[in-house]
């Protein structure tokens, strides 16, 4: 019996499986539509208790680990390099996304016929985009600057409601100022928590763990239902932007798979690693769902120390926007190519600060919300925002787990350069107890 | 009636026919009259039409005419068959140049540049209320497109019949143009007859109330077919009774 469980676990967790399942998922998307319904719900159920487990995940890992680190003294000096190095891979997104817009023109020659396919999709009915009053002055609600905003999202107001709503952001400011406060606590105060904090981040690994078992099920229904959303319209009328966004994205795909390379010493080791971690990140589309199989390859595969895992891989995730940061640059550039305007190279520059900024104010968000923070990029180029933005979301669910893979495989790849180069195998130090 | 075709109001079809709203209209008048209907359609604008209707050269005006206070000074108008609404087509680029961090709603409302018209039409009038913007009349509504697709206008101005219509007709300039129907900016359109013709006048209004046509911009242009259906059976009634 025992056996027999562990040789379904084995055919459960191999690759093939999961390809399949994959396969199995586009095959019902595209074209036996009418099963979507029976197998969505099994994809929704899947992600559904997999964020459950998230946000706890989250609170311990950051609170337990900046505790640790803290209590462990004199270990912080790679907090200035991870500024650094975020910076840098930010910009590079960014510069990225510019390079591939300007060389690759995804936006321009586009003839009548195409345009009348991209205008049917932007004008929704046959009714006027706005209905206005003439004469009763328009009062505006007052708008929130970008700083105003960005400390909204930032600092809870109430620590529960911030995980009710499930506000990455917020959860992570008051994981870190948790974990600083328990950490300067004397040890003997701060032991029992600090042990049972890890207890309750065992737990909830574990159940990851189980449900990685069921991974394909899961898969299978998220894709089928993903791709029958994506209008083949839409898709058509976007054929241009869409592959070269998707090359975008592989671009740094592979940028972060040369210096996973070069850190690790191993090109097929990081790979391996990170397959769960890449396989969750297409198929859930959702970068902090990839949290815990990304914590387990960068600690149990690659043999990262725990405590400085489990505090930057959050974090990466979290505010080292790349993938939305490279996005935006790109889709600016389509927008202004698709408008007729020519950038300069001041143009170019405030194409690459406000992606940044607008990377930035993603921070926490995804879906529609991540999307509406491309005007943060048009508005200072004076192009218009509200009829590009629905081409956008037609598309997001095709760009959308692309973008995630983006987000979380680079932060990988960062956190390797954050720490120091490996040159041997550390000893995991818990990997009997999560197993 | 004016020279330019204003489809679905009047308009010549596939077999060169004659046709529209307005058409089918004027024809149930005339049935009940028991006369013929001669369409002079040589104006050039929409303002020779009154003209042509003031010094006798017609008995009628019917071309979807905007009832404005200076045209009723000098003929006389039936009740509004329909009430429009005056939209706008504005440029979404020039537009967001002006925007300046307002919403677009203000920025609408207090827009700057270029609005275009068709000369001689009303809309050169209620253009006056965009204080800050310059009046540029255009021989024809088709110039009008032209220009603000190209950006040389900031917006083009006309009824929302003529908006909705291009709405529906053209989505390759959905993501050029905005369209903005302004809802408390009326375009009434009447039947204009010359000041000696009171009682045609009140043969118009009483043909006209007994239609009980309630005509929207939305119904024409979406639902056309099925309106101009009800309509001629309607006719069709009062002209047997």
């Amino acid at each position: 019996m025992n056996r027999l469980t562990k040789r379904a676990q084995k055919i459960l967790r191999s690759g093939w499986f999961i390809l399949l399942a994959v396969c199995v998922g586009v095959y019902i998307g595209l074209f036996q539509q009418e099963y979507v319904r029976y197998v969505a719900p099994i994809g929704k159920i899947y992600l559904d208790i997999l964020t459950m487990c998230i946000l706890p995940i989250l609170v311990t890992t950051i609170s337990v680990s900046i505790a640790r680190l803290i209590q462990a003294k004199g270990e912080n000096s790679y907090i200035q390099k991870m500024l650094a190095v975020f910076a840098l891979s930010i910009v590079t997104s960014s510069l990225l996304g510019v390079a591939t817009g300007v060389l690759a023109h995804p936006g321009s020659g586009y003839d009548e016929a195409t345009l009348t396919s991209l205008g049917s999709i932007v004008r929704e009915s046959n009714s006027a985009d706005l209905v206005i009053s003439a004469y009763v002055p328009f009062i505006a609600h007052e708008k929130k600057s970008f700083i105003k905003t960005f400390v909204d999202n930032l600092i809870p107001e109430n620590i529960f409601s911030a995980l009710t709503e499930g506000s990455s952001l917020k959860v992570l400011f008051f994981a870190i100022l948790f974990g600083l406060a328990v950490g300067s606590l004397n040890i003997i105060n701060s032991h029992t928590l600090l042990s049972s904090l890890e207890s309750v981040y065992l737990a909830f690994s574990k159940m990851v763990h189980w449900l990685m078992f069921f991974l394909p099920f899961g898969l299978l229904g998220l894709i089928a239902h993903d791709v029958s959303q994506v209008g083949i319209n839409a898709l058509m009328a976007m054929i241009k932007f869409v592959p070269i966004a998707l090359l975008a994205f592989m671009l740094l795909f592979v940028l972060s798979s040369l210096i996973l390379w070069q850190r690790t010493g191993s090109f097929l080791k990081p790979t391996l690693a990170l397959k769960d971690t890449i396989v969750m990140a297409l198929g859930t589309g959702n970068a902090l769902a990839c949290l815990p199989s990304a914590l387990t390859a960068m600690h149990e595969k690659l043999g990262y120390d725990k405590k400085t895992v489990d505090l930057l891989v959050p974090l990466t995730f979290t505010i080292c926007r790349t993938g939305p940061t490279l996005y935006f640059a790109l889709a600016t550039l389509f927008v202004a190519q698709l408008y007729n305007v020519e950038l300069n190279a001041a143009g170019l520059v405030t194409v690459m600060v406000g992606s940044i900024f607008a990377g930035l104010a993603t921070a926490g968000s995804s879906g529609v919300i991540l999307l509406s923070m491309l005007s943060l990029v048009l508005t200072p180029l004076n192009l218009p925002v509200e009829a590009v933005l629905v081409l956008f979301i037609v598309i997001d669910p095709i760009i959308g787990p692309f973008r995630v893979l983006a987000i979380v495989h680079t932060a990988c790849a960062i956190i390797t350069l954050i720490l120091p180069k490996q040159t041997e195998p550390v000893l995991p130090e818990v990997v009997s107890d999560i197993n | 009636m004016y020279s330019q075709d204003v489809p679905p109001f009047y308009y010549v079809d596939k077999n060169h026919v004659l046709t529209g709203l307005d058409i089918v209209l004027i024809k149930g008048f005339a049935d009940l009259l028991g006369v013929t209907v001669e369409y002079d359609r040589s104006a050039k604008f929409l303002d020779d039409v009154v003209d042509k209707v003031e010094k006798h050269e017609a008995d009628m005006a019917i071309c979807k005419l905007s009832l404005t206070f200076d045209r009723a000074k000098r003929v006389l108008f039936s009740t509004p068959y329909i009430n429009l609404h005056q939209s706008l087509l504005i440029n979404r680029l020039e537009l967001s140049k002006q925007l300046n961090g307002r919403p677009q709603e203000q920025a609408i409302q207090n827009l700057t540049g270029k609005i275009g018209v068709v000369a001689k039409s009303s809309y050169v009038g209620y253009a006056k209320y965009f204080k800050n913007m310059e009046i540029v009349p255009y021989p024809t509504w088709n110039e009008v497109l032209n220009d603000v697709l190209a950006g040389r206008i900031t917006a083009a101005f006309r009824d929302e019949a003529e908006v909705k219509l291009i709405v529906r007709d053209r989505p390759d300039i959905a993501l050029k143009l905005l369209s903005v129907v302004l809802k408390d900016a009326d375009d009434p359109k009447g039947i204009a007859v010359s000041f000696d013709h009171r009682e045609l006048k009140d043969l118009l209004n009483f043909y006209l109330t007994s239609l009980d046509l309630n005509l929207s911009a939305d119904k024409i242009i979406n639902d056309y077919d099925n309106l101009i259906g009800t309509i001629e059976n309607k006719i069709k009634q009062k002209v047997y009774q």
